[in-house]
């Protein structure tokens, strides 16, 4: 591209900003929203930037309607964040587990719809959605024990008798 | 179940929030890297029961669970109390030790089982955290596991280890076992072992080194620096010896190397005119980023001349006691540059001045003007030493 073409490009953004663009779930079912509120998604963010028409509907073919429509509440209500800030050093210590109060009760779903949020929110690439799912699936393992986890998680122990044993050995110096 | 079936990016995320320390990044040492973790024991814990879940949640919680690992002597939270009480009511009946120093033996010697007995475990092994009381007390349990995980780049060590105490095994240990290791450090006392490492270069890797309290002169520290390729950050603390001329370059020796981090402390005889000579020594491809001098022989008159010179700088931190005001206006001109984010002012009057002749005052004018002037338009953080700044 060359270089006269740039600040046409920005202005056409400017002119709108608000401009509505449809998405298309896995079962067909075609979801109007915002474009900057659709933009909190990495993946939509620059396959928009590709391309200069977005006439059509995008096809997001990994995620049903029922889940799309929980996404895009989540980027309604987060559209005006903060982008984080990009040349400091991301913080790790900041990393504790709390989760904002909206976005606590914005979890509050069955466990199905749990996983089907953060698949869509890794696909699509929104990452404070995929960090907020992966804090309150974290937050459900804490202080259980592998059985506890698994009955919680509904998950199939696919350790034989032989190698649970050698990992519970392994484990030891963690215990306590 | 989807749980089971998350992508490695997601689960790794997820298990980073169940046990936080695993994925910090940074040589720090146990008390300063602490902080809004939580209960690093429970945390481990909890990351310990999540690998025993499922074949898949193991392969990535191992990874973590063994990337940086923090030996602890107690939990940081109510469970101590708890598990104290339950010790003590065994040892009642039974003989056995309610010392929580004896309990992180017993947990070291377990770790240590495991990683022998595991190599790509003990391969995992990026961090090694141990607070005051374990390094001093656990040092050989602590060079038993530092013999076994060939990858470690950080370590947490007793003192003895950085006054070159080469009879001790666990440096012998390092030097011959800890090829990546990042972070160093020598203090008085360590003058033979730091000399030996530009000739027997046990540790290529080093990034971050600190010198303390060191009888060498410069060509020697020289030397030694310039036979560490990865070198990013370098302390030079309490040298005596050194002076201006350890940033001296001609085609014998390879010079001072090109770092991004120059920490300058009570090294009276490093000079403006040596740090402006290292500076110049990079003016082609600038590396200097963060710069700090405390009680060094820089006054902030000079702050100006390194300034110029000093493209990429973004932090700079100056402590120091003057014993005359500052030059007027007309003299000095203000602090200008593009690249300063941070600044750290801590100006004092030297003993000698009193009451009139005090300039410590001034010196903060100086700085208030400078950030009125708009000289430093990237300043976002701004520390200083003086109560009533903010009315200048």
């Amino acid at each position: 591209m060359s270089n006269t073409q740039a600040p046409a490009t920005v202005k056409k953004l400017t002119l709108v900003p608000t401009r509505l663009l449809t998405l298309l779930s896995s079962d067909s079912i075609e979801k109007k929203v915002a474009r900057d509120v659709a933009e909190r998604s990495i993946l939509i963010k620059n396959m928009l930037e590709d391309c200069a028409e977005f006439d059509q509907a995008i096809p997001i073919p990994n995620v049903t309607s029922s889940v799309l429509t929980k996404v895009i509440e989540w980027c309604e209500h987060h559209k005006n964040d903060p982008a984080p800030a990009a040349d400091e050093k991301v913080d790790s210590r900041k990393k504790s587990t709390d989760i904002d109060e909206w976005d606590q009760k914005f979890m509050q779903v069955d466990q199905e719809m749990l996983f089907e949020i953060i698949l869509a929110a890794n696909y699509l690439d929104i990452k404070p959605l995929l960090d907020v799912g992966c804090k309150t699936v974290a937050n459900m393992i804490k202080g259980k024990s592998p059985e506890e986890i698994r009955e919680t998680f509904n998950i199939q122990n696919d350790f034989t008798p032989e190698e649970e044993d050698q990992i519970r050995r392994e484990n030891q110096w963690a215990e306590e | 179940s989807p749980a089971s079936q998350l992508p490695v990016n997601v689960l790794r995320t997820t298990f980073g929030y169940v046990c936080p320390h695993s994925s910090d990044d940074g040589y720090e040492c146990s008390e300063d890297s602490l902080a809004g973790n939580g209960c690093p024991l429970c945390n481990t814990r909890d990351l310990a029961q999540a690998s025993q879940v499922c074949r898949n949640w193991r392969t990535v919680a191992l990874e973590l669970l063994y990337r940086n690992i923090r030996l602890e002597q107690v939990h940081y939270c109510e469970l101590e109390e708890e598990l104290w009480l339950r010790r003590n009511r065994r040892s009642f009946f039974a003989k056995g030790s309610t010392d929580s120093n004896e309990q992180v033996k017993v947990r070291i010697n377990l770790l240590y089982r495991t990683i022998q007995e595991n190599e790509q475990i003990a391969n995992t092994v990026l961090y090694l955290k141990a607070p005051f009381w374990v390094r001093e007390g656990c040092k050989q349990e602590l060079t038993l596991l530092v013999s076994l995980i060939p990858n470690v780049r950080y370590i947490d060590i007793p003192q003895s280890v950085y006054t070159g105490d080469n009879s001790g095994p666990l440096l012998a240990t390092m030097r011959s076992r800890s090829s990546q290791l990042r972070l160093m450090g020598w203090k008085a006392g360590g003058e033979h072992s730091l000399l030996q490492i530009a000739s027997e270069q046990p540790w290529k890797m080093l990034e971050v080194i600190s010198l303390s309290n060191l009888k060498l002169d410069d060509t020697q520290i020289q030397s030694v620096l310039a036979s560490l390729p990865q070198l990013k950050s370098v302390t030079l603390e309490e040298m005596a010896y050194i002076t201006d001329a350890i940033f001296d370059s001609n085609n014998e020796s390879m010079g001072f190397p090109l770092i991004k981090s120059l920490v300058v402390q009570e090294c009276p005889k490093l000079t403006t005119a040596g740090i402006k000579q290292y500076l110049i020594l990079q003016c082609t491809e600038p590396t200097l980023e963060e710069l700090t001098l405390t009680n060094a022989g820089v006054i902030p008159d000079h702050l100006n001349s390194i300034l110029d010179i000093a493209p990429i700088l973004r932090v700079l931190s100056i402590t120091c006691a003057v014993s005359k005001p500052c030059p007027s206006a007309s003299q000095l001109r203000y602090l200008s540059s593009k690249s300063l984010k941070k600044i750290t002012y801590d100006v004092t009057n030297c003993d000698s001045s009193q009451g009139l002749t005090a300039g410590a005052p001034s010196y903060y004018q100086y700085l208030a003007d400078s950030l009125c002037s708009g000289t430093l338009p990237s300043l976002n953080k701004l520390y200083v030493n003086e109560a009533r700044f903010a009315t200048r």
